[in-house]
């Protein structure tokens, strides 16, 4: 892999609790298809490998201060493939609330029409609120959950790689791609045995380094080849013409987080209720639990630790770093000083390119397209076109083995199969 | 309304050299003649394996692409209770109207409950089933109002909560909170349409096969004959018709009809249910969806 991989995560109005308050974008435009079109449109315009699309079943309780998911995956995919021609299409399905079977199929479909641009995000769905929409009276345990995710997974990729012989469409892919978000000690277990591509959220260069020679051995325990594993950290811009102006910008963003909404969230990262807590005081990092005794997402939990433990904040400042954001790394600069944190990670094996999570939506993108991206094609880390049609091709991801139980001399014959 | 509005078009079983690539040009085309000169396009729920031997569509995804077509009919997805998770089958749905200004409507079939559903290990009873499956789809889809959508950027205020309809269901067979994440304006919902001995209860189904001789329930021959049966045969909403040719080969066949039906065009103009509306006489969406509904239930 010499050059990066990037992928546009479309995650509605922006990153930021307060994103979709920007003046220069209508504020509810995360819930027109034009949103979502457009942005494609620029990623293919810019030679990304892919768009990304979060999901999760369920209406965000926190609605009232910032957009949530809301379009169904499948079908806005299936419409944006219609309105483009080589961006890769990632949609994030969950592995408890869909059938193996289904799934596969409906899948299956939407990688066939689009010419095989299609990658699944697996993700197990956290939160007994998701669970109430599905008969459930609260969330199956995190072990549970992941111990489905592996069933679930194995199976929809076994479907795919029968393809016609089990009543599928062919995959103009061979497979589509296995996209998996999540790094908890099951998440990268999860990893090692699937993902082919893994979105990741890591803080500092170490922390990345570490995670990889984590997926690494897991992988290889799977038998898998783990240089064909994309590691795609989450990445946040904020781009500014000049540093002054970028940082200007993020000071502008932070303060346009919902504070009702800030706290809310943070007290539920931290598993806390931070009503009443002067938000000047130091947080108290003795009254928090460890990673494995958090409830919810444990990646975000053990990156917030982290932040605790590093800079000591209050409260606030806490906040301010967060940004009302999903817990991922922020670059704040123009587009020379975002292009060398990019390339530095790069280069130093952190990580095979990024999930980028612009600040504002659409135009924090428009930015990152029209001066970032171009930064990194004269530095000959990006493509400046595209030499494949499919996502695997735009990733250039080999077929890996099936998992355990498939003989190589069978998926030597599967790979070659897929790839004619 | 005009005898070639009240029908709906079924569109065929891929024929067995197909590849989706066939597929998605022949719906394309088919939808462009069902948009100049019928009422709605059915897609059908074909099981891997199981419908057909060659493999086909997920008919959500194959009306999510049409939707990019600037001639696209009404279109009915069809959908087996045993196949998906009311929720996601609401979600899809809803978002397919809010792709296609509400042009979206249900073929619900009853064959029994889903694998999440029933994974939940509450579910007993079968009875009755997809009557409580629409009603628990009817709630979903009006729990997000559009106007609950507020974008007030001063205010810090994205939505209204309170204007939220979560259904916070709980049947014999279902137990869904919501509400739904896809707003939608009142006019653009689904409708929820039933099955009833192998056709779409309301219309009545016909097969015309221009190859062949035609058995029980078919049409055989020329499309001025089946011009005629359908001028001649009661029915009461509409008709259900299959063409048994490749898929390919339907728009053809769709215009030939067209032609005989006495080129009476079929307006596409319209919702899903304003159109329903209209062909049922007036009777407005909810009678004849709580109609049916009820009629199923007995």
């Amino acid at each position: 892999m010499s050059q990066l991989h990037i992928n546009v995560n479309i995650l509605n109005a922006g990153v930021f609790g307060g994103s979709w308050r920007v003046p220069e974008n209508h504020p509810l435009s995360a819930y027109t298809l034009e949103h979502y079109v457009g942005i494609a449109k620029k990623a293919e315009e810019a030679k990304l490998d892919a768009v990304f699309l979060a999901d999760s079943p369920v209406i965000e309780a926190d609605i009232e201060h910032r957009p949530g998911n809301s379009f169904e995956p499948s079908v806005l995919l299936s419409r944006i493939a219609a309105e483009t021609s080589s961006i890769g299409l990632i949609g994030t399905f969950s592995s408890s609330y869909n059938d193996a079977d289904e799934l596969a199929f409906r899948l299956a479909g939407l990688d066939a029409i689009s010419g095989g641009r299609f990658g699944w995000n697996v993700v197990t769905t956290a939160g007994s609120a998701a669970a109430a929409n599905f008969g459930r009276g609260s969330e199956p345990d995190h072990g549970g959950r992941y111990q489905r995710a592996s069933e679930v997974t194995g199976q929809v990729v076994a479907a795919w790689a029968a393809g016609p012989d089990g009543g599928l469409p062919s995959s103009p892919q061979g497979r589509p791609v296995v996209v998996q978000a999540g790094a908890s000690r099951s998440g990268i277990r999860l990893a090692g045995e699937h993902a082919e591509v893994i979105f990741t959220a890591a803080q500092t260069l170490d922390e990345a380094l570490a995670f990889r020679e984590a997926i690494n051995q897991q992988a290889a325990e799977f038998g898998r080849r783990p240089e064909e594993i994309a590691i795609l950290p989450g990445l946040s811009t904020v781009v500014g013409s000049t540093e002054a102006e970028a940082q200007e910008r993020r000071r502008q963003l932070a303060g346009l987080v919902p504070l009702p909404y800030a706290i809310a969230r943070l007290g539920g990262q931290l598993g806390i209720d931070l009503n009443g807590v002067d938000l000047d005081s130091p947080v108290d990092r003795q009254g928090l639990p460890e990673e494995e005794a958090a409830a919810g997402s444990k990646t975000f939990y053990r990156m917030v630790l982290g932040i605790i433990e590093r800079e000591k904040p209050t409260y606030r400042q806490l906040l301010h770093k967060l940004g009302g954001g999903a817990g991922h790394r922020i670059v704040v600069g123009t587009p020379e000083q975002i292009a060398d944190d990019i390339e530095h990670w790069f280069k130093a094996g952190a990580a095979d390119g990024f999930n980028v999570m612009p600040d504002a939506l659409p135009s924090g993108f428009d930015h990152f397209a029209d001066q970032v991206v171009p930064e990194l094609q004269r530095r000959g880390l990006f493509r400046t076109d595209y030499t494949g049609t499919t996502l695997r091709d735009h990733l250039g991801l080999p077929l890996q083995p099936l998992g355990t139980g498939v003989s190589a001399e069978l998926v030597g014959a599967v790979s070659q199969g897929g790839a004619s | 309304m005009t005898l070639s509005s009240r029908i709906i078009v079924g569109f065929p079983v891929p024929g067995k050299d197909a590849d989706p690539r066939t597929i998605v040009a022949a719906a394309r085309d088919a939808a462009e003649a069902v948009a100049e000169g019928f009422g709605a396009l059915l897609l059908p729920e074909l099981l891997p394996g199981v419908d057909s031997t060659t493999p086909g569509l997920d008919p959500s995804i194959l009306a999510g692409l049409l939707s990019a077509y600037d001639t696209a009919p009404r279109i009915i997805v069809e959908a087996r209770t045993s196949r998906h998770a009311p929720f996601n089958l609401a979600r899809r749905t809803q978002t397919l109207n809010r792709l296609s200004g509400g042009r979206v409507g249900l073929f619900l079939r009853d064959t029994g409950v889903d694998p999440v559903t029933a994974a939940s290990g509450t579910v007993q009873e079968h009875a009755g089933l997809s009557t409580e499956y629409a009603e628990v789809l009817e709630r979903l889809w009006s729990s997000f109002p559009e106007d609950a959508l507020i974008g007030d950027r001063e205010a810090g205020r994205l939505a209204d909560p309170a204007r939220l309809v979560p259904p916070s269901f709980v049947g014999d067979v279902y137990s869904v909170a919501g509400a739904l994440n896809v707003p939608l304006p009142p006019e653009h919902r689904a409708v929820v349409l039933t099955e009833d001995s192998g056709s779409i209860r309301g219309f009545r189904a016909v097969t015309w096969t221009p190859n062949g001789t035609g058995g029980p329930g078919q049409l055989s021959g020329d499309p001025a004959r089946v011009a005629a049966a359908l001028q001649e045969g009661t029915t009461t909403a509409g008709w259900l018709l299959r063409v048994d040719v490749p898929a390919g080969q339907l728009t053809g066949k769709l215009w030939e009809l067209g032609a005989a039906l006495g080129g009476a065009e079929a307006s596409n103009d319209g919702t899903i249910r304003e159109w329903l509306s209209e062909i049922t006489d007036g009777a407005t969406n909810q009678d004849f969806n709580s109609r049916e509904l009820h009629a199923h239930a007995r």
